[in-house]
C-alpha cells in the first residue's frame, strides 16, 4: 500500500536493543567517572588530611601508638568519608530518578528502580572504594617517623 | 632483689649521615638514671640533649649500644613493642606542649588511653579528670587547646603524661615556651612529681630554675657527657 511501510518486529527489537546497549554503556561510563573521581577525591583529600596533621600523629605514636593503630584510624576516616559520599551519592540519586521516573511516566513507563538492595550494594561499595583509596594515605601516616613528625612546623 | 635503674644506657651512638659526611648526635653516652630520681640534661643547642631524650623515649632508634628502661632492654624491639613501652612506661612533656588542637583538654589528656589495653571509658574519664584537678584545670576541662593560655595548655600536657601512670616522665625543655612566673608554678610541679609521686624525670633544659630542681645535672657537650655534678 502507498505511503505505509511495513517494519518487522524482529528489527524493532534489534533497535531497542542498541539503544539498551546505548544507554547500558552511556551509564557504565559516568559510573566509571564517578568511582574514578569520588576515589580520587578520597586520595587527595586523606593525603591532606595527612599532611595537616603530621604534628598529631607524631604525638600519637609518642604516646603510644602502633603503626597499626595510626594505620586503622586513617582507614577508618576514609572509609567513613567514602560512606558520607555514599550516602550523599544515593539521596542524590533517588532524587534524580524520582525527576525523571515522573518524566517518562507521561509515556506510561519508568525507566529507573532504586531498590533496597542497590542502595545496601551502593553504600558497601561506596565506602570499600573510601577504604581502599585510603590505603596510600594511612601507610604514609603510619610510617612517620615520630622524632620528625613532633618537630615539623 | 635489687630495683633495676628507671635508665640505662650503654655506649649509646646516633649517627647522622648528612651527604658523605657524618654528625654524631650522640657519641658513647653511658647514663644510669635510678628509679625516682630527677636529673636535669643540659648543654649547649646542637649538644645532642634532645637526641638523648628521644633516645630513651624510644622515638629513635640508636646506631648502636644499648638502652633498659626499667630493666627492660629496647634494642630489638619492633613498632609494637616500642609502642608498649611509651605507652606503659613514660610519660612526655615536649616544649611547643603538641596538645591536639581540636580536642578539648579533657580530651587531650585521655589521649594516651586510646592506644592503651584495658580500656574503661568511664574510669579514664574519672582519672583524667582527678590529674586535670590535680593541675588546677578542672574548670578548664572542656575548653579546647585555642582558648588555654601557654602555661595552661602545659598543665594539660603534664597531665596527659601522667594519665598511663608511668614510671618514667621525659620532659624536652618544659619552660621553653612560659613566662617566668608560669615557668616557676610548671617547675614546682614537676618537683611534686618526683618527691611526692617518686616519678622518675628526665628533664632537658636550657634554664637554671628547671637544673636546679635536679638531683643531679649531666652536660652534654658535642654528644658526649662532659660533666655530672650531683645538686642535693
Amino acid at each position: 500500500m502507498k505511503g505505509i511501510r511495513a517494519i518487522p518486529p524482529s528489527r524493532i527489537l534489534a533497535q531497542l536493543g542498541q539503544a539498551s546497549v546505548l544507554f547500558n554503556l552511556v551509564t557504565l561510563g559516568s559510573a566509571l567517572i564517578a568511582v574514578l573521581v569520588g576515589g580520587l577525591s578520597v586520595v587527595n583529600t586523606m593525603v591532606m588530611a595527612v599532611s595537616e596533621r603530621v604534628r598529631e600523629i607524631g604525638l600519637k605514636k609518642a604516646v603510644g601508638a602502633t603503626m597499626g593503630a595510626i594505620l586503622r584510624e586513617f582507614l577508618v576516616e576514609a572509609a567513613l568519608i567514602g560512606a558520607i559520599g555514599g550516602l550523599l551519592g544515593i539521596a542524590a540519586g533517588v532524587a534524580m530518578v524520582n525527576v525523571l521516573n515522573g518524566m517518562t511516566a507521561a509515556q506510561g513507563t519508568t525507566i529507573f528502580v532504586v531498590t533496597p538492595r542497590l542502595v545496601a550494594a551502593t553504600l558497601g561499595f561506596s565506602t570499600l572504594l573510601g577504604m581502599l583509596a585510603g590505603i596510600y594515605p594511612a601507610i604514609r601516616a603510619a610510617r612517620l617517623d615520630p622524632v620528625t613528625a613532633l618537630r615539623s612546623t | 632483689m635489687t630495683t633495676p635503674p628507671a635508665i640505662e644506657t650503654r655506649d649509646l651512638r646516633r649517627v647522622y649521615r648528612r651527604g658523605p659526611s657524618e654528625v654524631r648526635a650522640i657519641d658513647g653516652v653511658t647514663l644510669r638514671v635510678e628509679t625516682g630520681e630527677l636529673v636535669a640534661v643540659v648543654g649547649r643547642s646542637g649538644s645532642g640533649k634532645t637526641t638523648l631524650l628521644d633516645l630513651v623515649g624510644c622515638l629513635l632508634r640508636p646506631t648502636s649500644g644499648e638502652i633498659w628502661i626499667v630493666g627492660r632492654p629496647v634494642s630489638g624491639l619492633g613498632d609494637g613493642g616500642l609502642a608498649a613501652i611509651r605507652r606503659e612506661r613514660i610519660g612526655f612533656v615536649f616544649q611547643e606542649f603538641n596538645l591536639v588542637s581540636t580536642l578539648t583538654a579533657l580530651e587531650n589528656v585521655l589521649l594516651p588511653r586510646r592506644y592503651a589495653p584495658g580500656r574503661d571509658g568511664r574510669r579514664d574519664r574519672e582519672r583524667a579528670m582527678t590529674l586535670l584537678e590535680e593541675v588546677g584545670l578542672a574548670a578548664r576541662a572542656r575548653h579546647r587547646p585555642g582558648e588555654l593560655s601557654g602555661g595552661e595548655q602545659q598543665r594539660v600536657a603534664v597531665a596527659r603524661a601522667l594519665i598511663n601512670d608511668p614510671a618514667i616522665i621525659l620532659a624536652d625543655e618544659p619552660t621553653g615556651e612560659l613566662d617566668s612566673e608560669t615557668s616557676a608554678a610548671l617547675v614546682a610541679m614537676l618537683r611534686r612529681l618526683n618527691r611526692e609521686d617518686g616519678r622518675t624525670l628526665l628533664i632537658v633544659t636550657h634554664e637554671p630554675d628547671v637544673a636546679a630542681i635536679a638531683g643531679r645535672v649531666v652536660r652534654l657537650s658535642d654528644g658526649r657527657i662532659a660533666e655530672e655534678s650531683r645538686t642535693v
